[in-house]
């Protein structure tokens, strides 16, 4: 029951999410505003990535502990789940350094964009994880 | 060769670039001016502005404790043409490449100064037939035998290269009276 409300939760405000940068990107192409459109795809991409991930964590949990998803240790799969959120980024962190290092703008912004907006999805996710115990 | 102009040009193929590009119209504006103004983030306005900046349309100067970014009106007052314009060093170039180009097609198809066939491919069709109107003078009037005569020297099908010079614009016909008018 809790694992469902926090999927549920959570995949509310993610979708809401997606759909509004589906939106956004629409819009700005409408307006001739392709970078901008751009950036709103790489936004839309780390928010699914990180959805994904979800299910990858609950599969990951679910085969290793070999319980019904209602058994499972909640806080193992908050532990795997937010692993993704160190993990994935690595690259786009080495990446930043290097666009730094080479001052190359449009790759520090993207770079950063990524984290920034990966840095959101977990704050849902933190967001919806406090509300179960509320 | 148009490196900057093509710079110029996709920076400025932006909504969000040429509503910055006007703001600063009105006078040099810092990043969070431009921000409230266009109701985009400010990291939004500074990518666009260091992609403006790549394409010297703007350039930063420190004033107190904010950058402030100026429009480079000596860029901005060029006019279209001189940005599309290539210069004379690659403008050789490509005159050096298609002569190149017409010396391989004249040296395929001519062999002792008679034309071996008449190419199907219109591209080296007018290079030959351009080759074989070096033998008329501009402005002087041919009788259609007179033409007939100077092709056959290249080629015995002269009703084709003939119908081609007028076909191409090489050649005004009147009362069959031939004038060369072009060379390519």
């Amino acid at each position: 029951m809790i694992m469902n409300k926090l999927k549920k939760d959570y995949f509310k405000i993610v979708d809401l999410k997606l759909d509004e940068a589906t939106k956004k990107i629409e819009y700005l192409i409408t307006q001739d505003r392709l970078d901008e459109a751009n950036h709103e795809k790489i936004r839309r991409n780390v928010i699914d990535i990180f959805k994904k991930m979800y299910d990858v964590s609950l599969k990951k949990v679910y085969s290793y502990e070999n319980k019904s998803v209602e058994d499972m240790n909640l806080k193992e799969f908050r532990k795997t789940y937010l692993e993704f959120f160190d993990t994935i980024p690595m690259t786009w962190l080495s990446s930043l350094q290097k666009a730094k290092e080479n001052n190359d703008h449009e790759k520090i912004f993207i770079e950063e964009l990524k984290i920034e907006t990966k840095d959101k999805v977990k704050s849902y996710f933190e967001e919806c994880w406090e509300g179960l115990y509320v | 060769m148009f490196d900057n102009s093509i710079k110029i040009f996709k920076s400025l193929s932006d909504n969000s670039r040429l509503r910055i590009v006007n703001n600063l119209l009105n006078g040099p504006m810092y990043v969070e001016l431009l921000s409230e103004r266009l109701n985009l983030s400010p990291s939004t306005v500074s990518f666009h502005l260091k992609k403006l900046e790549g394409a010297g349309l703007v350039f930063p100067k420190k004033e107190q404790y904010y950058v402030v970014y100026h429009l480079n009106e000596e860029i901005l007052n060029k006019n279209l043409l001189s940005l599309v314009k290539i210069k004379d060093e690659e403008r050789e170039k490509q005159d050096r490449r298609q002569e190149e180009y017409r010396g391989k097609i004249i040296k395929n198809f001519f062999e002792y100064g008679k034309l071996k066939s008449i190419p199907v491919q219109r591209k080296k069709r007018l290079v030959i037939i351009s080759e074989i109107s070096k033998a008329f003078e501009f402005g002087k009037e041919y009788t259609e035998k007179e033409v007939n005569l100077i092709i056959s020297k290249f080629h015995g099908d002269f009703c084709t290269i003939r119908r081609e010079f007028i076909s191409e614009k090489l050649f005004t016909r009147e009362n069959n009276i031939y004038i060369k008018v072009k060379e390519l």
